[in-house]
């Protein structure tokens, strides 16, 4: 506690007045203890600026929330687009003929349901797919439309080579062919059909191919051959070594005199991409099957609680497992091959 | 403190930052002693703030650049008004806890300043204005648009009161 000195009342009343109303006055000390006790509630400097700032901000448009509202409106709009579309482009009056864009002059320039497009020489032409995508076909090629509905098409290919572009959900598109049926799964692919052979190559998406042996699913950038009374060829990528391309072939034929040349080939040749066509050997259980699995471990091990000699001893299901380990998209993934609905020329390809 | 003032009025009406910014630091001290008067010192520094943008987006109302002064301090007691009535639980929590957060020099300052509250109204501003803010009586009269005279009975007669209630020795 301060201790002040004993002056004159009077005097000191007056001392206090004079400080209350000067404070550059002589001090006093009774005011003194009063203003000591209050200092701390001396405003915190703040500058004006901040004042500013504030009358700033009040006054500025709020960026962030008109950004996310405007985020918001585009989304809401592009998914109202595109399902707008994406029911216009599904939606397709059964039987209407399918539109023939850009043919040699002597062909027609539509494809009637039931009639046959018959190509020869050098001629091609241009068909658009209803809606879901196109088709080109040239040279020496018979093509017929023998339905059309919505997102349920089918084809018959006599002869010849077409590329096929299908954005649509998988089995849209069915070609029948004099060895089997090609089965569009969402993708883009090559198909030549020969009198009791056809060939597919998949640019992108999966392709299936079946008929009455036994079926198979051929990934991008694999080929597989199907051949009338035959198991389709398991897909073997075309940039592998084209020895084991040919080697490969040859462990599907029955008539290959020297197996296990084949078979050694295809053990040296294979690379870690090329497992899958491993794998697809040993489930048909052809001779050697557990040489190919001990090296398709090597190349890619199996995941855990698969074995080799548990798959040499018949376990389906850990194959089947093994090949879903395969860093490969999934069959029914069309939605992720997006491209395919773009022009040729958009696409990168 | 009228030198230039009608000046820098109209120039912050204009929207000149600089002008402002001057206007700001010579009437802070002034507005935060007529919110203190009648808020907790939590409370007022936030409503200063306030004061000061209400000032700023309403000048070009102010008809007489030259009271200036007066005309913020009747703006910054109609806000104390209206953030008393809207926040007062809030704004006395605040305070409190703050008290108990720091007891030396802040507690004895906020008893200081109860006491203050405690005093009739004529008195607290004017009080506040001197002891805390540090202003002189000419200063205080200039704003508060009190006569010198009535600011000189309301130091005397407020702090004598003041004295007694703090328990401050003679």
């Amino acid at each position: 506690m301060t201790e002040f000195k004993n002056t004159d009342h009077t005097d000191r009343e007056a001392r206090i007045d004079a400080y209350l109303w000067d404070p550059s006055a002589d001090p006093v000390a009774e005011v003194q203890e009063v203003e000591r006790r209050l200092v701390s509630l001396r405003p915190s400097r703040v500058d004006a600026p901040r004042v500013w700032q504030s009358h700033e901000r009040a006054r500025a448009p709020r960026p962030r929330r008109n950004w996310l509202i405007g985020l918001a409106a585009a989304a809401s709009l592009l998914a109202a687009l595109g399902w707008i579309t994406t029911q216009w482009r599904w939606s397709w009056p059964a039987g209407r003929a399918w539109t023939i864009a850009a043919a040699t002059a002597s062909l027609p320039n539509q494809l009637n349901v039931g009639a046959a497009l018959t190509l020869s020489g050098s001629d091609r032409a241009d068909v658009k797919i209803a809606r879901i995508g196109t088709l080109q076909v040239e040279g020496d090629a018979r093509l017929t439309l023998q339905s059309t509905q919505g997102v349920r098409h089918r084809l018959t290919l006599d002869r010849g080579t077409v590329r096929v572009r299908v954005w649509a959900p998988p089995g849209s598109v069915v070609f029948r062919t004099p060895a089997g049926e090609v089965i569009d799964l969402g993708c883009e692919f090559d198909l030549t059909a020969e009198p009791s052979r056809s060939i597919v190559h998949v640019r992108s998406g999966w392709v299936q191919l079946e008929n009455g042996v036994a079926e198979t699913l051929v990934p991008a950038g694999a080929t597989s051959e199907m051949t009338t009374g035959r198991a389709p060829t398991v897909p073997v990528y075309a940039d592998a070594n084209p020895r084991f391309i040919e080697a490969v072939l040859a462990l599907q034929n029955a008539d290959t005199a020297d197996r296990a040349a084949a078979l050694a080939t295809v053990r040296s040749l294979a690379r870690e991409r090329d497992v899958l066509t491993l794998l697809m050997l040993v489930a048909r259980n052809l001779p050697g099957s557990s040489e190919l699995a001990t090296r398709a471990a090597e190349l890619f091990p199996p995941p855990s609680g698969v074995t080799v000699n548990g798959i040499i001893r018949g376990d389906r299901d850990g194959l089947w497992r093994w090949r879903e380990t395969l860093p490969l998209p999934p069959p029914k993934g069309w939605i992720r091959n997006w491209r395919d609905a773009l022009p040729l020329w958009l696409s990168g390809r | 403190m009228s030198d230039d003032l009608p000046g820098l009025v109209r120039a912050a009406a204009r929207g000149n930052r600089e002008a402002f910014g001057d206007l700001y630091g010579r009437f802070h001290r002034a507005v935060h002693g007529v919110l203190i008067a009648r808020l907790p010192s939590d409370a007022a520094e936030d409503v200063v703030q306030d004061v000061f943008m209400h000032a700023f987006t309403h000048l070009k109302d102010l008809r007489e650049p030259v009271a200036f002064g007066a005309w913020i301090c009747a703006i910054a007691r109609r806000r104390a008004v209206d953030h008393y009535r809207r926040e007062r639980p809030t704004a006395e929590l605040v305070d409190n806890v703050a008290a108990s957060d720091k007891p030396d020099v802040t507690a004895e300052a906020h008893a200081a300043l109860s006491a203050i509250h405690e005093l009739p109204e004529a008195y607290r501003e004017t009080l506040v204005l001197r002891l805390v803010e540090g202003l002189s009586g000419p200063e205080i009269a200039a704003l508060t648009g009190l006569t010198p005279d009535s600011v000189r009975v309301n130091l005397h007669r407020g702090f004598r009161l003041l004295r007694e209630r703090l328990g401050v020795p003679v």
